[in-house]
């Protein structure tokens, strides 16, 4: 079996008892004022920037619903892109085919995840680790394949383009709140879920899985449930994304974009519950710096997720929980002295 | 008949190319449990670097082209090991795959920058560019002679693997690492070396198939689906398992091209389903250590 | 120190036999566990002590004879449905949830045997939260509830894989050399740990073990296997002077 690189257990080790030293509280309140600041900047922004800032939400919801498989799990898979992609073409398909409106085609997107998830999981987590991992990716590409060919469904490799939400959910402000909601009432739900016994079980699961099954848990189960409940959160990021764009392309299901929540979640730390969020955030708006201003932007991104990964796994949380106990000991030194 | 004698050179062509593209990976795999995701980016840069020393024309000069681009790809995995891949020995999966994916996004926008964000192409040697009659159809000389090089490719790894002291070594470090470690081996020379080996032979394959395709960015992130699915189907470690698998994907590319039209190309991910739900760590591999 | 003779023993095996080819590796053991005793099981190695306490657990099937669990017959059950019935067994390798405090292992333990691993809602920090800090403090762990598994000392682990054992509950606890690669300091806790275990609680205790002075420090009843049958058995001081246990463990160093 593997064992953890020393750097990397050490990190997320610290990070986890930094957590239960009371920063989860502070967690909390910073979580609280962002999402209230995050309300005045629909009424502040102007729309360009709101526009960018939707797209970045939807991402965080992406994110998040991922790093539920990832970090709490323990699970890397590669079929993320799949559900998002799923739950973005229901609400195109259903326009496209059936003139649904938009909140029943997200339904029908959803649930097809779901579904997907139910038969792509019970197949791919027989196998372990590396194995699953690319059980995965052979699944992902082939709901692309599926996607890019099936002409007559999905319109090929065009994708689906068009009016399918109404106007006001269209228009920037709109668009802006509701893609809000919709992101903080999941991303409560997948917390609450991580808090549950579910969560706890899943945890121990990922530290020590034999150790589970001799308790008498059911790990094949459990394993199924969070890539389950971890698709419909895809699922449901994908549909903001067709409302936001007001498209679905096969590009959607590549693999290549499974791997970007993930590098995301690694990103922000993915042994934190906020981690993917600022992951997210940070990811999109770097990308979306570089790509206008940075020709070699693969180049930035390539050395900055090395550096990440080889030195800093543990993420910005990692990072933040460094700062943290640097001004402690500066506030301690500072005590002593006075 | 016509199509057949095609439908066959193509397959094997096919699975010629994969296969020691795919041999690389398995071997890398094999020896150092390392999962390189940038893989397909020293195919990418052995067909980039036969390109720059053709110019567009072939000529004698071809064949120090194929040099020339697997030895590219051998030294960008000599850089690659020294700086990224010697850290991830005792890694967890997920950071060998993160790390290997960003080695994939660093090479890739090199290889713009040397490059260029076009698509090149380069046609076959003039003695190499006809068709040879195989049973009254004419088959592209070059895809015969793919089907050629993969198969001295394997015949040559088949004698290292098993009478050179590297080949040894080699085995020895995919069945047996701990009597590596016990006889004092110099175990950094040779992860480097297995490692660089196994880029070497991506660069060759990407050199090989140089002629046979347009030679674009890109070309890393879609090769190395196909890798991942032969050397998974095969077993991860095995040479012969590689083999096999090549043989099913080529046959499973070009049959699916004639006979399932629009769900041709999902017939590789579906058959790499089947075989992993049926053994699940491959035809030929064995279950993880 | 006597045991409670007014009801039945808590474990017996009855002429338990395991064949493994031609080879015998437990020739037709008899055992009597009472309840709230510490029962020890020693003998050198290759003396079927494993096998043995494989046959106890579930993990293997006896070849012939019986073990009675409180006088219902267990053998041959699977080790899931033995536990159900109140024999638990702690690891000779430590083996834990390391990224988990000592309280939410001790919590997951609990939610496992109660079958509510599966809750999506409520919060796992609140489940059994009293009587998981009980039992960590009855193995000493109270100062630890909040610690990682992976922080903890070895003496520590071992006392947390104990409270894992106990966490259902179990009337009979199996363990299989408690006191392995343990300092004589961490040897002195884990003895203590389980005499307290015994007497305070009515906790029942077969345990295998090398170290013979731990043995015969803590137990009640000392059975002796010597290639695979038993040799001697009884209370400590008749089986410490009894001439075939010492012609067996003459020249084996514990």
């Amino acid at each position: 079996m593997h064992t953890d690189s020393l750097a990397i257990s050490a990190e997320h080790d610290q990070v986890r008892q930094d957590r239960r030293s009371g920063n989860a509280t502070a967690g909390t309140a910073a979580a609280a004022i962002v999402v209230v600041l995050l309300a005045l900047a629909g009424l502040l922004w102007s729309p360009a920037a709101l526009a960018n800032l939707q797209e970045a939400l939807g991402l965080v919801l992406f994110a998040v619903a991922t790093n539920l498989l990832l970090g709490y799990g323990g699970l890397v898979s590669f079929a993320q892109a799949a559900f998002y992609g799923i739950g973005a073409y229901g609400i195109a398909i259903g326009w496209l085919h059936g003139q649904l409106p938009f909140w029943l085609g997200a339904a029908a997107g959803i649930a097809a995840s779901a579904v997907a998830a139910v038969v792509v999981g019970a197949i791919s987590l027989r196998t372990r680790r590396l194995y699953f991992a690319l059980l995965t990716l052979a699944f992902t590409q082939l709901f692309f394949v599926i996607a890019d060919n099936q002409g007559g469904l999905t319109n090929g490799a065009t994708g689906i383009f068009g009016a399918m939400v109404p106007t006001w959910l269209a228009e920037p402000r709109g668009g802006y709140y509701f893609t809000l909601a919709v992101v903080v009432v999941v991303t409560l739900a997948c917390y609450a879920i991580v808090v549950s016994p579910f969560g706890l079980t899943l945890k121990a699961i990922r530290d020590n899985r034999e150790r589970a099954e001799a308790l008498g848990v059911n790990v094949f189960r459990h394993q199924l449930a969070a890539f389950v409940i971890s698709a419909v959160g895809c699922a449901i990021a994908g549909c903001l994304f067709a409302i936001y764009s007001q498209s679905a392309s096969p590009d959607l299901l590549s693999w290549t974009n499974s791997g970007e929540p993930i590098f995301m979640a690694v990103l922000g730390g993915m042994d934190t519950f906020l981690g993917p969020v600022a992951g997210a955030i940070v990811y999109f708006y770097a990308h979306l710096y570089l790509t206008e201003h940075v020709a070699d932007w693969q180049l930035v991104l390539g050395l900055l997720l090395l550096v990440i990964v080889l030195f800093k796994p543990a993420g910005l949380a990692g990072i933040g929980a460094d700062l943290s106990r640097a001004a402690n000991r500066l506030r301690a030194r500072a005590g002593r002295r006075a | 008949m016509h199509s057949l004698v095609l439908d066959i050179a193509g397959t094997l062509s096919s699975a010629a190319n994969l296969f020691v593209v795919a041999a690389g990976l398995t071997l890398v795999f094999g020896a150092m449990r390392i999962i390189n995701m940038a893989h397909g980016s020293f195919y990418m840069y052995g067909a980039f670097a036969v390109t720059t020393v053709l110019g567009v024309s072939a000529g004698w000069r071809f064949w120090l082209a194929l040099l020339a681009g697997a030895a590219v790809a051998a030294a960008a995995g000599l850089l690659v090991e020294v700086t990224v891949i010697r850290r991830l020995y005792d890694a967890e999966h997920l950071t060998q795959l993160l790390a290997t994916y960003a080695v994939l996004l660093i090479l890739a926008d090199i290889a713009q920058r040397v490059w260029g964000t076009g698509y090149r192409a380069v046609t076959p040697p003039a003695v190499l560019a006809s068709g040879v009659d195989v049973a009254g159809v004419q088959v592209p000389r070059y895809e015969l002679f793919v089907i050629c090089a993969g198969v001295l490719v394997g015949v040559a790894l088949w004698v290292m693997l098993a009478r050179t002291r590297f080949g040894w070594l080699l085995r020895a470090a995919v069945q047996d690492p701990e009597s590596i470690a016990t006889a004092g081996i110099n175990l950094t020379r040779l992860r480097t070396g297995v490692f660089v080996f196994g880029a070497f032979l991506a660069g060759l394959g990407g050199a090989l198939t140089a002629p046979l395709q347009s030679i674009a960015p890109g070309m890393d992130a879609s090769i190395i689906v196909s890798v991942f699915i032969v050397v998974t189907i095969g077993g991860l470690g095995s040479v012969p398992g590689a083999a096999i698998g090549a043989l099913i994907i080529g046959l499973a590319q070009t049959l699916g091209a004639e006979f399932f039209a629009s769900w041709a190309a999902s017939l590789i991910y579906l058959i790499m389903i089947v075989v992993l739900a049926i053994r699940p760590w491959g035809l030929l591999g064995v279950p993880e250590r | 120190m006597t045991a409670m003779t007014a009801s039945q023993p808590l474990l017996e095996a009855r002429d338990v036999r395991k064949v493994y080819g031609g080879f015998a590796a437990v020739g037709g053991v008899d055992m009597v566990v009472h309840r709230a005793t510490v029962h020890a099981l020693i003998g050198p190695n290759g003396a079927g002590k494993t096998t043995f306490f494989r046959l106890l657990t579930g993990e293997a099937k006896p070849t012939s004879g019986r073990i009675l669990l409180d006088g219902a017959d267990i053998s041959g059950r699977p080790p899931h449905i033995i536990a159900r019935r109140g024999m638990t067994q702690t690891f000779q390798i430590t083996s834990l949830f390391r990224r988990l405090t000592s309280l939410e292992s001790v919590q997951l333990a609990m939610l496992a045997a109660a079958g509510r691993t599966g809750r999506l809602w409520g919060r796992a920090a609140a489940a059994y939260r009293e009587a998981a800090l009980a039992l960590l403090d009855s193995v000493g762990l109270a100062d630890f509830a909040l610690t990682q598994s992976g922080a903890l000392s070895h003496g520590d682990q071992r006392a947390l894989e104990i409270a894992l054992a106990l966490a259902t509950r179990p009337r009979l606890l199996l363990m299989d050399e408690p006191t392995a690669g343990m300092s004589p300091a961490e040897t002195q806790r884990i003895v203590q740990l389980v005499s307290g275990l015994v007497r305070r609680d009515g906790l029942t205790v077969v345990l295998s073990e090398h170290d013979v002075d731990v043995v015969f420090g803590v137990s009640d009843t000392v059975t002796v296997l010597h290639q695979g049958q038993v040799i001697a058995s009884g209370d400590p001081a008749a089986v410490r002077s009894d001439a075939r246990v010492s012609t067996v463990y003459l020249g084996e160093g514990s």
